[in-house]
């Protein structure tokens, strides 16, 4: 059976334009506005959601991220938050959704139950960075995603190994993640020096389209990646508009943002 | 059956993003080479000897045994370590495998401020550029440390982030070691974070267990009965316990902080209240909440405020090779009074948990049997600490005048 994100996928070859991963973070800045923030992003022409589900100690993010976290379970958000409005853009919006968080929560719910519960929400698929592919876990993960459909989305950077490319390239479907830079999330830092290169090595050793994240904030970026990427992720700069932006203009000015980066 | 079996023996791992990986796998390489390489050996145990001060005493506690009047009790004053705890032991060997590998720079976490202080000293006895991680709120309550890292030549950096403290500070390290793994070189300051690191901070620390060994065999013609060590992360424990584990007569006692009370917040017992999970790079016993975020912990001794254990540490007790006790704060207050007044030791409040437990069983025991306790490390630096606990009238005085001096 074919997901939303594998029906965005097959259309990759005729499409001119690089695909867009707008990313929030559930109950930032509150639960109500972040299911409004979805329609925006999808409004202005996001085609894919990617939905981190908040943790206390996200080591994969910068510092507008992380503060979007805390600020978001200190609001009393719960992991099942994120399940249900995943769900509201699969199925009400149409847009696929990648579920995104660390280890951790995935562990303690159990990683099958995890699974079961995105294919129960109807999740495309999932983002666990700080779980390596060839962990006890990474493996489990993978072969309960499998399962149950959903598609394992792998996170690679610059220093990546060869031999571990290969292996990864290997056994990932949906996409490959590209961070643009060693580093965390965030806005304002420059890509990796062989950023092309490295996209290039990674184009090589696979077939998937190679979305490019970390640093995307404008069109120019959006350009800059285009020769490799095939999806650019906005992340931190959607936090800081929303940091910046008097809430009843938010909604509005997330769109028109969105729309620009095409 | 079996394959539960399987599943049990995994603590540690290395659960990092995959821009850590070769940084780690570098690392990994070094280690196993030094460890073959007699120069490094030698090198590192002349930095012990004549740089650190080793071997620390293993002191008879004579007066203390005799006020319980039950086992015998021993001290092993790692507190007598050059800059005041075993910590200097893990940051020499680390500088040493990052000196090998070409860095410029160490980074390092730290709560207190101890394991910061041993870092900005190996960076200025060794030539490397320095960066602490320090929390927030660390910062503000140990402002002495503070002064003496920046004087070390180390940059210290204050990390906003979660709750502030230590845990925050791990995060931020692991953070800027991401994006700097070229040059940088992370210090890790306790047995834990992603492989090697537990394992290589354990072969380090594993002097304690030698030396407590071999001077206890000099003194007492046998090998310890007990060994106490308190646990935070479980450095000092596992160097101190590590020589002993194929010892099956010689009981290994692991003491957690009991805090001020026994709910999720109030303490950092891991025995009672962790749980499995992945954090900070590593698989181990974690305080969590019931949806899997880290939970807040607290001790008056910083170096056991930490939701984490190492994961050789957590697998020794899982094994049941070691127990896990704990001590609350006002217990190890009173033990490091105690041991200050009837032996001339000032232990640090970490130190003062594995003490308070000893005391505990102390009087249980007949009068051959002799326990260790690992005396990680001196108490100087709870001045502030101990004095506000205390409520120290004298102190408080001092402490305002001292402002007005300043103004002068």
């Amino acid at each position: 059976m074919k997901n939303n994100l594998d029906h965005i996928i097959e259309k990759f070859g005729e499409r001119k334009k690089t695909a867009i991963m707008a990313h929030l973070v559930t109950g930032y800045p509150t639960l109500a506005l972040s299911k409004k923030i979805a329609q925006s992003l999808v409004a202005g022409g996001a085609d894919i959601i990617e939905i981190q589900v908040p943790f206390s100690d996200p080591m994969a993010d910068g510092p507008l991220i992380v503060e979007a976290c805390q600020k978001s379970l200190d609001n009393g958000t719960k992991v099942k938050d994120s399940f249900a409005l995943a769900e509201f853009v699969e199925e009400t919006l149409k847009t696929p959704v990648v579920l995104m968080t660390y280890a951790n929560i995935v562990i303690h719910m159990g990683i099958e139950k995890f699974c079961d519960e995105c294919r129960k929400y109807k999740i495309s698929g999932v983002i666990v960075p700080d779980l390596p592919y060839d962990s006890k876990e990474g493996r489990e993960l993978k072969k309960q995603a499998a399962r149950k459909e959903i598609h394992l989305i792998y996170v690679l950077s610059p220093a990546i190994e060869k031999e571990r490319l290969e292996k990864i390239s290997r056994q990932a479907t949906g996409f490959l993640y590209c961070t643009s830079r060693q580093g965390t999330t965030g806005t304002g830092k420059r890509f990796a020096n062989d950023l092309h290169s490295y996209l290039k090595r990674v184009k090589k050793s696979s077939h998937l389209p190679l979305a490019v994240g970390f640093g995307i904030s404008s069109h120019k970026d959006v350009k800059e990646i285009k020769p490799e990427g095939d999806i650019a992720v906005i992340g931190s700069a959607i936090i800081d508009l929303i940091q910046k932006t008097p809430t009843q203009k938010t909604l509005k000015t997330i769109e028109k943002f969105v729309e620009r980066l095409k | 059956m079996k394959r539960k079996e399987k599943q049990k023996n995994t603590y540690g791992g290395a659960y990092v993003p995959e821009m850590l990986v070769h940084a780690l796998k570098e690392i990994e390489i070094e280690f196993e080479k030094a460890l073959k390489d007699k120069r490094f050996q030698k090198e590192f145990r002349e930095l012990l000897r004549s740089y650190s001060g080793r071997p620390t005493p293993l002191i008879y506690a004579g007066n203390l045994t005799k006020h319980f009047g039950g086992g015998k009790l021993y001290l092993k004053n790692e507190g007598a370590n050059h800059t005041g705890a075993h910590k200097i032991t893990h940051c020499l060997g680390q500088a040493l495998i990052a000196k090998r590998l070409g860095k410029k720079e160490l980074i390092a976490e730290t709560g207190a401020g101890q394991h910061g202080v041993a870092t900005a000293t190996v960076a200025a006895k060794f030539g490397f550029k320095c960066k602490i991680f320090m929390g927030e709120v660390d910062i503000a309550r140990q402002r002495p440390n503070v002064f003496w890292m920046e004087q070390l030549g180390a940059e210290v950096i204050s990390v906003s982030s979660g709750s502030k403290t230590l845990k925050d500070a791990v995060n931020e390290a692991l953070k800027y070691w991401m994006a700097h793994s070229d040059e940088s070189y992370y210090v890790i300051g306790s047995v834990l974070g992603p492989h090697p690191y537990p394992e290589m901070n354990r072969t380090f620390q594993s002097i304690i267990g030698e030396e407590i060994r071999e001077q206890t065999r000099k003194a007492e013609k046998k090998l310890p009965d007990v060994v106490v060590a308190c646990v935070g992360g479980g450095s000092n424990a596992i160097g101190a316990f590590y020589d002993f584990v194929k010892e099956k007569n010689v009981r290994l006692i692991g003491v957690e902080a009991g805090g001020i009370g026994k709910r999720v917040g109030e303490n950092a017992m891991r025995k009672e209240n962790g749980s499995l999970g992945i954090f900070q790079g590593y698989k181990s016993l974690f305080l969590q909440t019931s949806e899997g975020h880290i939970a807040p912990t607290h001790s008056v001794a910083a170096g056991l405020d930490y939701p984490g254990m190492g994961p050789e540490l957590a697998t020794l007790f899982r094994e049941k090779r070691v127990e896990l006790q704990s001590a609350t704060d006002k217990e190890a207050v009173e033990a490091c009074l105690l041991t200050a007044k009837h032996e001339g030791v000032i232990p640090a409040l970490e130190s003062s948990h594995a003490l308070a437990y000893a005391y505990k069983i102390l009087p249980k025991l007949s009068k051959k049997e002799v326990v260790v306790v690992n005396v990680s490390g001196r108490g100087d630096k709870d001045l502030f600490n101990l004095t506000r606990y205390l409520n120290h009238k004298e102190f408080k005085k001092f402490l305002a005048e001292e402002i007005q001096r300043y103004e002068k």
